[in-house]
């Protein structure tokens, strides 16, 4: 089956959107050295390894890019006594994030920062949220000028240069093993460098879609999770597929309402891609999001969120929760709560201010228009 | 919570049952007065939710006739007679009260007099012979509303059971489509539908404010090709989401291939009839539906069990075993839509609708569902 038709290019094409093979014109690039892009893949994580997996199989076949993909490594001593970059390097294998599956030879990975990035001007971003800022920190004046950057965890400004990123329906294990799954690049203005991306990424088994809109991309990834509160508290309730897939629907315009709201250029078409209506599905039918607001909706709001939260992940934060207490802020902020009854609402049930049920609770007064 | 905002201005609204359509004079001559025809499962609830508004806007009579084919129940009553009595459709919707204000009548034509709201809800093969009865029966000022979701795609393109309502009746016809299953209705879950509309945007807000309840929340959009394709092809993805599943292969890789699938519905029906909305698909009768039907319904559920006996078993034969001599909607729109592709040269650029035909007659296993070749459809 080939890749799906996206409708745009048929049906009213659109300059900002590609989907891209991975043996394009850009691999007629002179295949000499200067002009060959280089690659480090910055986390070595669960799906920065399966980053570097993805990638280094087409810097392989690829002549416009150089084979060799560096994956910088948080060095951690293991139980056995050796460094983690050292076992990565001579098994292949990622042994603590990504035990079982190999990165292929090309992959090398590196404990110093700067010496991974050092000639390269194709960076992946792939640590956790909270390192981002030390890391881009370390980075400021020990890159290439010419560099290029993409996110895979949120987007990041704080280098001077173009950052692009990638989002969707997709979890690192299930790539891991070749399982069919998609995503999506969001870019700013070159296409180009979309569809260098694009051919970075894009394998039979992982398709990738780029389109010109990193804002909506972003969003998307973000408000996805507050949707998936309001699908774990419909599933607490027990009220049905239905009512779910109601819930999703409104939840998905209100995303696009409101990502169009906060940035104008935001595009409908963005909510049609892998980070928008398929990142939903997934993380409504599954995640921690929607299993913690189930547990919750079905004790009545009698325990706190916030205990609910603790028993079941130990500690950890849901970002749904956060997120929607700073959609909340924006909306009355703004005057806009009465916009956004399902994103204000999750927040009032998830506060206690509301039981759970009143996430189908629907007074028939009109929103006001805008 | 309020009803979900609802973008793009002029095409779209939704409409509590309040508005301005109330204040018409309440004089006999202005209001309207509502037929459903059909009285099965979906039918009944229909009535229900009519008959719980019309009691309440003085811009409708609030009797709602409901036809009903007439059958003999075991105890040798007849349903009519039951439904009247008990106000309960007691063979296909037992234990729900319809409404005081519903009146069964056997009789088409005694049903349809005086109407100018006709609410279609038969099954599909019954529609043109109910049409044929109706001819020169009707008012000339009515209006239509279809809920039938079956429809077919021929060679020269689909053949809308809206159209057909139009055509052989010469009275406007818009639909009504949706996440929704009448026993969840019924019972009063949360749910909501789209009623796609021609021209006339105050004949769209009184087909809403018929609908619209508080757990029954209804948008109407203008684009009666793309509400009621969206119908009919969600049943295809369905299919190719039923051999996911069959597959294990997982939520990202079902969730992929149903984003996959709403893309080629938009295309597809974009395609046939240029005017269909993109934004369409953001409604209920959408992505909702695709969701619904995706994660439920017969056709996911033959489709997983065919990929599960790795296509060995035939369709039909599994068809057959599961539904009791059923047909699945989803098997034969694939052939039909896939006839329409053939026909055109368009087959490459519907790789999911393709492929789910091609699975379902055994051409290719089910696991082709997610083996992508690296080439791109030509675009045009």
């Amino acid at each position: 089956m080939a890749p799906a038709l996206e409708a745009k290019q048929v049906v009213l094409p659109q300059e900002g959107e590609t989907t891209v093979a991975p043996n394009n014109f850009l691999n007629s690039v002179v295949n000499d050295a200067t002009h060959r892009s280089k690659v480090t893949v910055i986390g070595s994580g669960n799906w920065g390894s399966v980053a570097a997996k993805l990638i280094a199989s087409n810097t392989l076949r690829l002549s416009s890019f150089h084979d060799e993909v560096r994956m910088w490594v948080y060095e951690e001593t293991l139980r056995s006594g050796e460094q983690l970059t050292d076992v990565i390097n001579r098994t292949n294998e990622n042994v603590k994030y990504l035990p079982g599956i190999k990165l292929g030879k090309n992959v090398v990975a590196d404990p110093d920062l700067e010496s991974a990035v050092k000639d390269s001007n194709m960076l992946v971003f792939v640590t956790p949220h909270q390192f981002m800022e030390g890391i881009c920190k370390r980075l400021v004046g020990k890159i290439r000028e010419d560099s290029e950057a993409i996110s895979l965890v949120k987007g990041m400004e704080h280098l001077g240069i173009n950052c692009s990123v990638l989002m969707g329906a997709n979890i690192a294990n299930e790539i891991a093993v070749e399982k069919f799954s998609e995503a999506t690049v969001g870019y700013r203005l070159n296409r180009e460098v979309a569809e260098r991306w694009v051919q970075l990424f894009y394998t039979h088994y992982f398709i990738v879609t780029a389109v010109q809109d990193v804002e909506g991309v972003e969003l998307c990834g973000t408000l996805k999770n507050v949707v998936a509160i309001a699908a774990g508290f419909v599933d607490g309730l027990e009220m049905g597929n239905n009512t779910k897939a109601a819930i999703m629907r409104l939840g998905l315009r209100e995303m696009k309402a409101f990502s169009k709201l906060l940035f104008p250029s935001v595009k409908d078409s963005t909510f049609f891609e892998s980070c928008g209506v398929a990142d939903l599905i997934t993380t409504c039918l599954g995640g921690r999001n929607r299993k913690v607001a189930e547990a919750y909706a079905r004790n009545g709001g009698k325990r706190s969120f916030d205990e609910v939260e603790a028993e079941m992940l130990q500690g950890q934060k849901l970002q749904g929760v956060s997120t929607a207490s700073e959609v909340y802020e924006v909306l009355s902020h703004r005057g806009w709560l009465e916009l956004f009854p399902l994103f204000s609402t999750v927040h009032e049930i998830s506060t206690g201010l509301l039981p759970p049920s009143a996430i189908v609770e629907y007074s028939e007064k009109l929103p006001k228009s805008f």
